[in-house]
Parts: structure tokens; sequence; C-alpha cells
């Protein structure tokens, strides 16, 4: 399952440290396009609570949702 | 008074960011909440002032305050629900969390599964579908229901020849719909006999029409916006139109070109986009506005929440004034909600739509107490006879009786604003145009509208990008809002006139 890592302290993010904790834990990235403020991450087995603990705290983690485009039409039961 | 009008509940009130205000805040948002501190356990509620809007008599509300975490924190208070949009409008700057309640966890019993049964399909009809001169229209979508209230029918689209066979398991349709996706009205027609080789004539868009954004706005006639408002389209994308001009913006989905924020086919955004600044064929409510938009949506699959994220805080980046959000899902998204934070503590109001789910409750993130949540308000005679639309028609109906909300539309008392949203015009991508009903439509309406208004205000928009700004923002536009007899729950505080 993928989680969003999103910075939460007052100073830069320590990206070799974020790093670091990433890869001791096997998680991979999927997005680093805003990266060191946020990343989309890739969990694979890795309990989540697992990786908070690690993260001490730093970045908030959020559960990856996804949104559909709003549509009106009436649809048939499939 | 309705009875729903006098239910009293709890609610948190907490600062925009923290569970206390921080330098950051706007200090009246800090004398807000040490005035209230004061209050605490008294069995009298404070009265509080109400920010009038258009036509409004000088009112007040009772708050009564039940606890409190730091006298410059969270709050407990009980207020009445139908009051709650004037207090949001009135006290910006504050979250609202309606006070919930938590049993012990325990294992639930698993759900009975039903199966249900498969219709039996029993008659083969052929439909035919052409414009006004008898031309076929392939790409045309057909939905007929046998039993509406099990969503049980048939659907297909039209082929080249603008035929579609639909297998049905009765003769006699309780609905029918045809949905075009473009330069067409759609079609509606219930409780008929189906034969075989029936032909419906489609109605193209004539973009003069008068339909129910134009009845309220006239926005043929409204000149471009004096000053520079930054609107960000969070969407499939915007354009190309020749009506549209597109400032910046950026393609949030991975993997696809970063400088692609063209619409990616759907029109979804195109049509929201024109709705708040078209210019030439069509005249959205802010013609002049800087649009920004932000793609979100890969074409026919889901937008993720870390997108949304990206496209928010790129908002930021580009100094955006008003995000325009017609999205949303059941549950709240706490990534997303940190977001909304970080707009709102830049100066940006964001406004999402209440969703189409047919009166089930306000969809995420338009519920969320920092954000504007739109529902849909439709009039009758905005629309031809026999279109989608009339099948939209539902109560309840405004002080005016022609106007209406939107059957499809969510509703609930996090409602701030009502807006057109049903039979729209607007634009849609390669120069055509589109008419989609849906609080995606009303969103933008409302966003349009609050930078029409916004944009006689410099002094506001010249203000340090801060939470202050935001709250002055939302003060300035609460007086720009006229009930339009629909209940708070249906309307919020009413609709957005300049």
């Amino acid at each position: 399952m993928n989680y969003i890592l999103k910075y939460a302290g007052s100073k830069s993010p320590d990206e070799n440290k974020l790093n670091s904790i990433l890869r001791s834990n096997n998680v991979k990235i999927v997005d680093g396009s805003m990266s060191p403020k946020m990343l989309l991450v890739d969990l694979g087995g890795v309990d989540v609570n697992k990786l908070q603990v690690a993260m001490k705290g730093e970045w908030d983690v959020f559960p990856e949702k996804k949104y559909g485009v709003p549509d009106t039409r009436r649809k048939i039961r499939k | 008074m309705k009875k729903s009008q006098a239910n009293t509940s709890r609610f948190i009130l907490l600062p925009a960011t923290q569970m206390q205000t921080t330098p950051e805040s706007n200090p009246n948002v800090e004398n807000f909440l040490l005035n209230l501190s004061s209050h605490v356990m008294t069995r009298s509620a404070v009265r509080l002032s109400v920010r009038k809007s258009v036509g409004e008599k000088k009112k007040d509300m009772g708050v009564r305050v039940v606890d409190s975490i730091h006298e410059n924190g969270a709050k407990l208070v009980e207020m009445k629900e139908h009051e709650l949009a004037d207090f949001r409008f009135s006290y910006p700057g504050l979250r609202i969390i309606p006070e919930k309640f938590y049993r012990r966890a325990f294992i639930p019993r698993a759900d009975v599964m039903v199966k249900t049964k498969k219709a039996s399909v029993s008659h083969s009809v052929e439909v035919f579908i052409v414009d006004t001169n008898g031309n076929p229209v392939p790409d045309i979508d057909v939905v007929a229901f046998t039993d509406f209230a099990n969503l049980e029918g048939a659907n297909g689209r039209t082929r080249s020849h603008g035929r579609v066979t639909l297998n049905v398991r009765s003769k006699k349709i309780e609905r029918m719909y045809v949905y075009p996706e473009h330069s067409y009205w759609g079609y509606f027609k219930k409780n008929f006999q189906i034969a075989s080789g029936m032909t419906i004539k489609l109605q193209a868009i004539d973009v003069k029409y008068v339909d129910a954004l134009r009845h309220f706005y006239d926005t043929s006639n409204w000149s471009r916006i004096s000053n520079k408002v930054r609107v960000a389209v969070i969407d499939t994308g915007v354009g190309p139109h020749n009506d549209l001009q597109v400032t910046g913006g950026g393609n949030m989905v991975k993997g696809e070109n970063p400088g692609d924020y063209a619409d990616n086919g759907e029109g979804h955004g195109t049509h929201v986009a024109g709705i708040i600044g078209a210019f030439g064929g069509v005249h959205g409510l802010a013609a002049g506005v800087d649009i920004f938009s932000y793609r979100i949506f890969p074409k026919g699959k889901e937008a993720s929440n870390f997108d949304i994220m990206k496209a928010i805080d790129r908002a930021k980046q580009d100094s955006c004034d008003l995000i325009n959000m017609s999205l949303g899902e059941d549950g709240l998204d706490e990534g997303i909600v940190s977001s909304i934070k970080d707009a709102y503590s830049a100066g940006i109001l964001c406004f999402a739509a209440n969703g189409n789910e047919d009166r089930s409750p306000v969809n995420f993130p338009a519920s969320y107490s920092l954000s504007l949540a739109v529902s849909a308000m439709g009039r009758k005679g905005t629309f031809p006879a026999g279109t989608v639309q009339s099948g939209i028609v539902h109560a309840p109906y405004g002080s005016d009786k022609q106007n209406f909300i939107a059957d499809f539309s969510n509703v609930g008392p996090e409602t701030d604003l009502t807006a057109p949203g049903v039979g729209i015009i607007s634009t849609f991508p390669n120069n055509l145009y589109a008419i989609m009903d849906g609080t995606s439509m009303a969103c933008p309406a409302a966003v349009g509208m609050a930078a029409r208004i916004l944009s006689t205000q410099p002094a506001i928009l010249n203000m340090a990008r801060n939470q202050q700004r935001a709250d002055e923002m939302q003060k300035y536009l609460s007086t720009k809002i006229k009930s339009m007899g629909f209940g708070s729950n249906f309307e919020g505080k009413g609709m957005l006139f300049p």
C-alpha cells in the first residue's frame, strides 16, 4: 500500500536521514517529485507504525486515497 | 420554524492549524477564543453578532461554551445546526468539528452477502439517435431503466450510424436517459413502452441560450474583472479552447508530461474553468481571471490524494487566491486536510463540491470546515423540455418556486453556499461546448462569483498572505450572499451575488 510522507518540522528536512530510514526499512519511493517536503512511498510489507516510530514524529504519514471524476449520470447496476 | 432548524449540537472550535493559536494565527481568532473562555459553563449562551448578507436584518446567534482546552485553544460549544453557515461566515479561520463519541472496539458480525438476481433478457430493441436535421449521432450513451429503484435495465453507446441495441427484460421503460458528451442537450423520458426503431432527436447547444447560470448572472453583459485574481482549477486539466486563457499550472500525474496541463480529454476541468473564466462564445462569471490548471486525473482513472496535495502546494507557490476542487469522496482524508490548512494559512480559500450522491452527506473535502462547501441548485425553464435536466427537478423549492435543489446534490449542515449546477453550458476541449450537471458545476459558479466580488477589493487582495487574509476574504464574501429560501442544510448561507 502507498503512503504519503509530509514533513511536519519547522526546519528543513534532513534528506539523508530520511533516505537512510527508508532504505533500512525497504521502503520504495513511488513519487519523489515533491521531495524533500513530501513523498509518495510504497511500504510493501512494512508496518506503518514502525516507520512512524523510526521517523520520530518529524513526518506526518497519510494513506494514499483515490478520487473519481464526479458524475451525475444514472448507471445500471452491473 | 422547521423542526430540524431547532436542533442544537455540540461542536469543537479549533484555530486553523493547531490546538492553540500560534504567532501565525489571525489575532481576531485569538481574541474570539479568549472571549469564549470567560463563558465556560455559564448557563446562558453567549450572544454573537452575525455578519449581515444582502437585504438581511441585523441578527445575532447564541452559542453556549461547554468546555475549553487552554484559553487560546479548543472550545467545545453548543449551537443550533441551522446557524452553522452563519457562524462560519461570521467567524472564519476556525475549524469546526462535530463532537463525536467512540465506542469500544469490537468485532462486528459478518454482513450477510445477498446475491442479486441477474435480470433475464427477453427483448432486444434498437434506438436511433439523430440531430434535428436527421443526421445520425455516434458515441452517445443511452441508459434505459426497467426498474429504476433497483437500477436494473440496459445501456449502450451509439455506433457510427447512430444506432444502439438495448437488451431489456421488459419493454416498459421507467426512465430513459440519453447522455451526449458535448454539442447537444441530453434526453429524458419516463414511463413508456419502448419499440425497436425508436428515434430520438437531440437538440444542438445554442451558446446564447439562457441556462440556470445566466438566468441568475447576466455574464454576457459583464465586463472583465478589473484586478488580478488567480484561481486554481484542480481537475482533469483545462483546454484547449478559444474562450479560455490558461495562465499557468502543471500536471501532477506521475508518468505524464509535467508541462501538459491541458484537459486529458474528459472535459470536466475545461467545463469547470469555463464557468469561472470563459470569454468568447460563452462568458464565465469572472472573465479576465488568471486560471491555473493543475491536472490530477489520469484519463479514465481516479486521482490520488498525493497528486491533489501536490496541486494545492503548487497553487500556493503560484500565489493563487482561490482553489476550485470539483471532486470529493466520503470519509475524512487527513493528507488533504493538512494541505487545505496550509493553503488557508497562506491566505487562500478552498471551495469544494458537496457531491452528487442523491442527498447523501456532504463529501470530503467540502465537509472540512476550512473549505467552502457548495450544493447545486437549478431553475425550471432554464433547460428545454424533455432533456435530462427535467429529471433532476426535486424539492425543496426556494422562496421563488421555480428554483430547486438538484435531486443529485448532497446536503447537510456543512453546506456553506449553493449555486447553479443544473444544465450549465460551458466550454469543452477543442472549441466545443457541453451541457453538464453537478455540484462540480455549482462549485466553480461560486468560485467565479467569489473571484468577481473579491476583484473589487484590492485592499483585501493586497494583504499579507496569511490566515487573516483568508478570513477577510471569507468575511467580505459573506456580505454578498443572499438566502434563496431552501433552508441551511440545502443552501448554507445562500448564493453569492455581485
